[in-house]
């Protein structure tokens, strides 16, 4: 785990604080995966501990609690399919942010991404048309995606031209759609007799078929393909080191020949397509109907994973599991006798600490060994 | 080098947590042999919408369950909060279930269909259903006629204003909302002829800001007494700020106004929770809907607040009287909608079927429905 140390450049002052201490600190050029990994890891155990503390305190059983939880939802195969379920559209909305930011942009609107992604794939659903299965869902996987890439293209498209900051459009363009989305469900999309803001059920032949009998959809297995792809696409294909190139370096970007707009507006519509793609899955799949409050909190907890996972593809595809794990875990400790409160005070001491040591990564400590310098 | 130093720190901390663990182990470990009784207890859930702390709906379904636990005997109860509705309530219901429940109390209208979805895969446990239309075999959708409290919240509103006209913040349109609102603008018309109803929608059980906002809005539209389908006590604060009268529902909201909180409905499950929990284990229970009148107890008007006069308190006593009696129908005609259609003809009255789908509101009511 020792690689690419830049040695500190300034001379040291002398006598100063720093050089009587023995060691010293020093920045990483990258932080090593390994340090990555075990930092998160001290993070999620010392929010743990700090949880059991307030546990212990109100006369819980901290130990119990915990285990409980872990088994329930790691070791029982109900518990492995909730969190696949629940992780195939965070998986998706965490790449559509992935992808947004290795091109040096910040989509925060992959909420109303996720919505008009969701509602485009109930249209479909709800045309009842007469054709066999894999065609439908196969037309509401592209509606999904047609969906969520026009959303992120309108935000796009101020940026692009006018350099409107996107992390302004994006943010606003969510309350539109939320209040659209909430207009649908109310009115048109409305199921016939009744007066609930919910859609009709869809016909079998629009759901997500399961994967064998393990309760999981098939949406998870075409997420982690789709999110391998275009993180795949971002890394290695020519398309996806102009957008690197326009993210990290505009200048060069325009010396090169490369174009800003179509770039900005290529990512954005792929970035919100992946969102939408993840609104599809969630009515196709778990839900079955449209309606309001399908995901709560879905851009937050998109980008908590696409942070946590460093903009990193396989990384994406483990935080957004084990986030998962942790948001269906959530209720499993109430269950097993946590109260609420806590539940959201441990989820964010969880999130928070991994954040905080993610600083402790880029530094090294080096000792120093007697007088030797 | 530095690797020695995680190591050394991961050590400490892993030390750490076991103590603290340990510590935990060993201070609970008495109290969990005890309540091993003869018979296995019988396992009560129940989902909530919002939290406990709303100090409204969930509040008192939470009061309901508390009752139960200290009321039946070997019962086991717990309450899960903040429930999202949809796929997360299903995956609840499903693993409550798996705990081996007996009882899954679902305790919002918006978990109808995940009941039902739950309920067909575990044909041995029982579900109920707050507010809901729909029973299977296993559930029993629950509620109390919630509109003969907004009755006479509107017999005491209208007694009240000064402005003939009162506003009411109500979440969505569906049909237990609807019966509310009319039964309100009903009750207020029954002692004040000129009085009209404003309604805002605000599209949400529990949003404290978002009621401030539309209780402020009906204010500032001439509104002097709010009414409230919502879950919080922020109407109240609204009104209680701004000089002008409110009328509540769930709790007892004199403690958010003590100078503007005339009266209002106030839930008191626990006894009908208990009686299920008996009907159940005596075998007699019977999943057709409940649909309780006020006069069962399931209902109560909170007391008057300081602001209701003794002039006040006697006519509402008195229609209160004449409810629990049946001599006061309420949707009895000639009703008509806002267009000015006649819905109920002079002479005849609404049936529950009618009024579990009613989708028009009388014409003293101002607003649209939105839906």
């Amino acid at each position: 785990m020792l690689n690419e140390v830049i040695e500190n450049s300034k001379a040291p002052q002398k006598n100063s604080f720093s050089q009587r201490l023995p060691f010293s600190i020093e920045k990483r050029q990258f932080p090593t995966t390994g340090a990555v990994i075990m930092w998160s890891i001290i993070g999620v155990v010392l929010a743990l501990i700090i949880g059991a503390i307030f546990l212990l305190a109100t006369g819980r059983d901290p130990i119990e609690i915990y285990t409980l939880t872990f088994s329930k939802v790691f070791t029982t195969p109900y518990g492995l399919a909730s969190a696949a379920n629940k992780a195939t559209p965070l998986m998706l909305g965490a790449a559509g942010v992935m992808v947004a930011a290795k091109a040096g942009l910040w989509n925060v609107g992959v909420e109303g991404q996720f919505l008009v992604g969701a509602v485009a794939a109930s249209g479909v659903a709800l045309l009842n048309l007469n054709v066999p299965s894999f065609v439908i869902i196969l037309l509401m996987l592209v509606a999904g995606f047609l969906g969520g890439a026009l959303v992120a293209f309108i935000c796009a498209l101020p940026k692009a031209y006018l350099k409107v900051n996107e992390i302004i459009t994006t943010l606003l363009f969510n309350y539109i759609v939320v209040l659209f989305v909430a207009y649908l469900v109310h009115g048109p999309m409305k199921g016939a007799g009744n007066n609930v803001p919910q859609s009709a059920v869809f016909a079998e032949n629009s759901w997500l078929p399961q994967i064998g009998s393990t309760g999981i959809h098939l949406g998870f297995i075409i997420a982690i393909i789709m999110v391998i792809l275009f993180g795949w696409l971002m890394r290695k294909s020519t398309f996806g080191f102009e957008m690197r190139v326009v993210g990290n370096n505009p200048k060069a970007a325009k010396y090169t020949g490369i174009s800003i707009i179509r770039n900005i507006l290529l990512v954005m519509i792929i970035s919100g397509g992946l969102a939408g793609i993840g609104g599809m899955m969630e009515v196709s799949g778990v839900v079955h109907r449209m309606q309001s409050g399908i995901f709560t909190n879905f851009t937050l907890t998109a980008f908590a994973v696409a942070w946590l996972a460093r903009l990193n593809t396989a990384g994406v595809l483990v935080v957004s599991y084990l986030l998962a794990g942790l948001l269906v875990g959530a209720y499993v400790m109430q269950i097993v006798g946590m109260p609420s409160a806590m539940v959201n005070v441990l989820e964010g001491l969880i999130i928070m600490l991994i954040v905080a040591f993610d600083i402790v990564t880029v530094y090294r400590i080096k000792w120093k060994r007697g007088n030797s310098k | 080098m530095s690797k020695k130093f995680f190591k050394g720190l991961v050590l400490v901390i892993v030390l750490t947590m076991l103590l603290v663990l340990a510590a935990g182990c060993g201070s609970q470990e008495t109290t969990t042999t005890d309540t091993a009784a003869t018979e296995a207890p019988f396992k009560v859930a129940f989902i909530y919408y919002g939290s406990i702390g709303d100090h409204g709906w969930t509040y008192q379904h939470e009061q309901g369950r508390i009752y139960l636990q200290a009321n039946a005997t070997n019962v086991e109860t717990i309450g899960i909060e903040n429930v999202a509705v949809g796929a997360d309530a299903e995956r609840v219901m499903t693993q409550l279930a798996q705990e081996g429940y007996n009882l899954i109390v679902a305790t919002s209208f918006d978990y109808q269909e995940s009941t039902l979805t739950v309920a067909k895969n575990f044909p041995d446990v029982m579900f109920m259903n707050s507010t809901g239309d729909k029973s299977d075999t296993n559930v029993m959708p629950y509620f109390g006629r919630e509109y003969e409290s907004f009755y006479l919240d509107g017999v005491a509103a209208g007694l009240k204003t000064e402005s003939n006209i009162l506003g009411y913040i109500a979440s969505y349109p569906i049909p237990a909302v609807i019966q509310d609102i009319n039964a309100f603008a009903i009750g207020a018309r029954s002692v004040n002829p000129d009085v009209t109803v404003k309604v805002v929608m605000v599209n949400t059980w529990y949003d404290p800001a978002a009621e401030k906002q539309a209780a402020d809005s009906l204010i500032d539209g001439g509104a002097d007494v709010l009414a409230h389908e919502t879950d919080s006590a922020a109407p109240h604060q609204a009104a209680e700020a701004r000089g002008v009268w409110s009328v509540g529902k769930n709790s007892d909201m004199d403690v958010f106004a003590p100078d503007a909180f005339l009266t209002g409905g106030v839930w008191n499950w626990g006894p009908f929770y208990a009686d299920v929990v008996n009907q159940i284990r005596e075998g007699k229970w019977d999943s057709a809907p409940y649909w309780g009148h006020m006069s069962t107890g399931i209902l109560n008007m909170a007391p008057y607040g300081t602001a209701v006069t003794d002039d006040m308190k006697t006519v509402i006593d008195q229609t209160q009287a004449d409810l629990f009696a049946g001599n006061i129908d309420i949707f009895a005609g000639p009703l008509k909608d806002q267009a000015g259609t006649e819905k109920v003809a002079a002479g005849s009255s609404l049936t529950d079927d009618e009024l579990r789908n009613i989708n028009w509101v009388v014409d003293n009511v101002k607003g649209n429905l939105g839906n």
